[in-house]
């Protein structure tokens, strides 16, 4: 199944041989009808000369009181059917004695068990071929080509045989014809086979070779395919393995072949195999994890494995299919990417620490470095940037953690409720400064839920900072919280400048922002929203708004009650 | 008066932690690398240490490390850069009492955790 030849290759040999035996069946078969027909038209032309001498003998002629005149009658008889191919002639009378015989030592004899005497002298015409004893006088060669033929013979004037005339010939000129006739009809069959085989060729050709060649080319994908691939039996003996997983695992096709995957695997804690073949084996499903293996030359090497089990139709396991990437590269870069991240967020966040500390020092100072109220204005503005720049470069961060897929969710029993007031009062300074009118409906009736409460604050965060910095002054916003089927329901309404109609499909895309929100020039990098579907994706939730350019947008977001999955991760988000 | 340690390779951070504690009523040693730390921690016993995690050569694990190894009791709180919470579970495994990332808090705020700790 697996070897190098191609699948057109094989079925066209076994296309061929099954023409051959075709033709095969086709010249035993004629071969046997040539000689019986051969032979039934020489015994019955046999038999008619025969019969035909016979017609005229009578009763009298058998008159055992005259054996001269008897003998005499026999012999003009005998010469007259005698032939080159007439070996010996015997007649018998009905108690089975030979009372004429061109063989004189068995004139007198009585042959009583003799079936085919039996068996013609009721009437019927019997043949056998080559069955005669050596106790007759005939040469050795000539056993195997007799015809042997008895032939009732009826006197005139009686209805019931009264005697067998027995014959014995040579079938030798027969046999030539049987022989040419069987080498003419043997070419005939041959050449009709191939002409057939021909034809088939060209069918099979123009309809399925098209199919075939598509096989092949699946064949030749799958072995240069980049990933590795392996096929074992339902023991995990291998059978097939393609050109990536002997670049893999560092063996060559001969030394995995007939080997199991253990052979570069081995390499995890017992519990990953235990679980692993319970999956395939016992659960029939496919496996798939980060497995770590070790190649030929003892390098370990971290790879993405999917094992699936090949059922048949009686769902037992009759292969698996293994395939492997290797994901060393990945993990290195990964790696690299998050010692770049925490290294830059790091060194952003020292000098920007030591600004924000020493503009606190300045504005809470004593009396050393008292302020006047221009100067303490121009501190404060620089502080307020300075502190928009540390929220910017943990925004940065969660994005990062969020792509590297390396954040933990932990979830907790919360009150989204109780979340989303926090939030709101943490907002109280730029509410209150823009006047704009905050209303808050939470419905009683919503349960406790298993939620991340940080992920959760960054939501409703990022939803009421740009309804805040998007809404003019004297604006309303209102959050709301309410049950909907099986999920919690927020939303986020606010009277701000809305998001054009032909912006609203880009609106969650990294570092978009739309454009009257640039034209009015608020701060922002276009993170947000990015991060919030982000979050409101991974636990399970969704999120939505709908917005009119100039009335104002509602954010709309549901989470399950079922509630957030936990996900285990290395970083937390800030 | 209660004596802190503040152990932190940016001088003008460790100088404006010191500030501030000393306003606050608090007596300060400022050291600006893991070298230093160790050999002030062998001779004088202070009441909290504030300690920087990423410094050249030791850094602020491998001081707490050491601390534990000496069997030194004294309270430790990070005060880092580092946000991870890897970093933040690996301070905590070694003994940290409290730990905050410094571009997330004001001064106010560390002192506050700082006479948390100090009462």
């Amino acid at each position: 199944m697996f070897n190098r030849f191609s699948l057109f290759t094989k079925f066209l040999i076994l296309a061929s041989t099954l023409f051959a035996i075709l033709a095969t069946v086709l010249i035993l078969t004629s071969n046997f009808i040539i000689k019986s027909s051969f032979i039934n038209r020489s015994k019955s032309a046999v038999a008619s000369a025969v019969s035909f001498e016979a017609k005229d003998l009578q009763a009298e002629d058998f008159s055992l009181t005259d054996p001269e005149h008897t003998k005499e009658v026999f012999n003009s008889f005998y010469e007259r059917v005698k032939t080159a191919e007439l070996l010996r002639i015997k007649v018998w009378d009905y108690s089975a004695k030979v009372i004429f015989s061109d063989d004189e030592s068995i004139v007198g004899k009585r042959f009583p068990d003799n079936d085919e005497f039996k068996e013609a002298l009721k009437g019927e015409l019997v043949t056998e071929i080559g069955q005669k004893t050596k106790s007759e006088n005939i040469s050795e060669q000539d056993y195997e080509r007799l015809l042997e033929v008895y032939i009732p013979i009826t006197f005139k004037g009686e209805n019931i045989p009264s005697g067998v005339i027995e014959a014995y010939f040579k079938l030798d000129n027969v046999n030539e014809r049987i022989r040419e006739t069987r080498i003419i009809l043997s070419a005939a069959i041959v050449t009709f086979t191939m002409v057939s085989f021909g034809l088939f060729f060209m069918v099979f050709r123009l309809i399925i070779y098209k199919q075939i060649e598509k096989i092949n080319l699946q064949a030749v994908a799958l072995d240069n395919a980049s990933d590795h691939v392996i096929i074992t039996d339902s023991d995990g003996v291998i059978l097939y393995v393609n050109e990536a997983a002997e670049r893999l695992t560092g063996y060559s096709r001969s030394e995995m072949i007939g080997n199991r995957p253990s052979l570069w695997g081995k390499q995890m804690p017992k519990e990953f195999y235990e679980k692993m073949w319970r999956t395939i084996k016992t659960d029939k499903k496919a496996f798939e994890g980060q497995i770590t293996n070790r190649r030929k030359n003892g390098e370990e090497y971290a790879a993405e494995t999917k094992i699936s089990p090949v059922l048949d139709k009686n769902n037992n396991i009759t292969f698996f299919v293994g395939i492997e990437r290797d994901i060393t590269k990945e993990k290195e870069i990964d790696r690299a990417k998050t010692e770049f991240v925490s290294l830059v967020s790091h060194q952003l966040s020292t000098p920007l620490t030591t600004i924000n500390w020493y503009l606190e020092m300045l504005l809470s100072g004593g009396e050393k470095t008292k302020l006047n109220n221009d100067q303490k204005e121009y501190v404060e503005e620089a502080s307020l940037a300075s502190k928009r720049m540390v929220g910017l470069v943990n925004a940065l961060l969660n994005v990062s953690r969020i792509e590297m897929g390396t954040f933990i969710v932990e979830p907790k029993l919360i009150n989204i409720a109780e979340i989303l007031k926090t939030v709101v009062s943490e907002f109280e300074h730029q509410i209150n400064e823009k006047k704009l009118e905050v209303t808050q409906e939470y419905d009683p009736a919503v349960p406790n839920i298993t939620a991340d409460p940080k992920h959760l604050g960054i939501v409703a965060q990022n939803l009421l900072e740009n309804a805040i910095n998007y809404t003019p002054s004297g604006g309303k916003i209102k959050v709301s919280l309410k049950g909907r089927g099986s999920d919690i329901l927020i939303a986020v309404e606010d009277t701000g400048i809305g998001i054009p109609k032909i912006q609203q499909p880009k609106i969650f895309i990294k570092m978009f922002r739309a454009d009257n929100v640039r034209a009015k020039q608020v701060n922002g990098i276009g993170l947000g929203l990015y991060m919030t579907k982000s979050i409101v994706d991974h636990s399970g939730g969704k999120i939505w708004f709908e917005s009119e350019e100039g009335k104002g947008t509602t954010f709309y977001i549901t989470i399950p009650i079922s509630g957030m999955k936990a996900k285990e991760g290395t970083k937390s988000l800030t | 008066m209660k004596k802190i340690l503040i152990v932190e390779d940016e001088k003008p951070l460790a100088r404006v932690m010191s500030l501030k504690l000393n306003s606050v009523g608090y007596t300060t040693t400022t050291v600006f690398s893991g070298e230093e730390a160790l050999a002030i921690i062998s001779k004088e016993v202070f009441d909290l240490i504030i300690l920087d995690l990423i410094m050249p050569k030791i850094d602020g694990f491998s001081i707490l490390a050491h601390l534990n190894t000496s069997g030194i009791k004294t309270p430790v709180i990070v005060a880092s850069n580092l946000s991870q919470n890897e970093d933040i579970e690996k301070a905590k495994k070694l003994g940290v009492v409290d730990y905050f990332v410094k571009s997330d808090v004001t001064l106010v705020e560390m002192v506050n955790k700082v006479k948390q700790y100090l009462q």
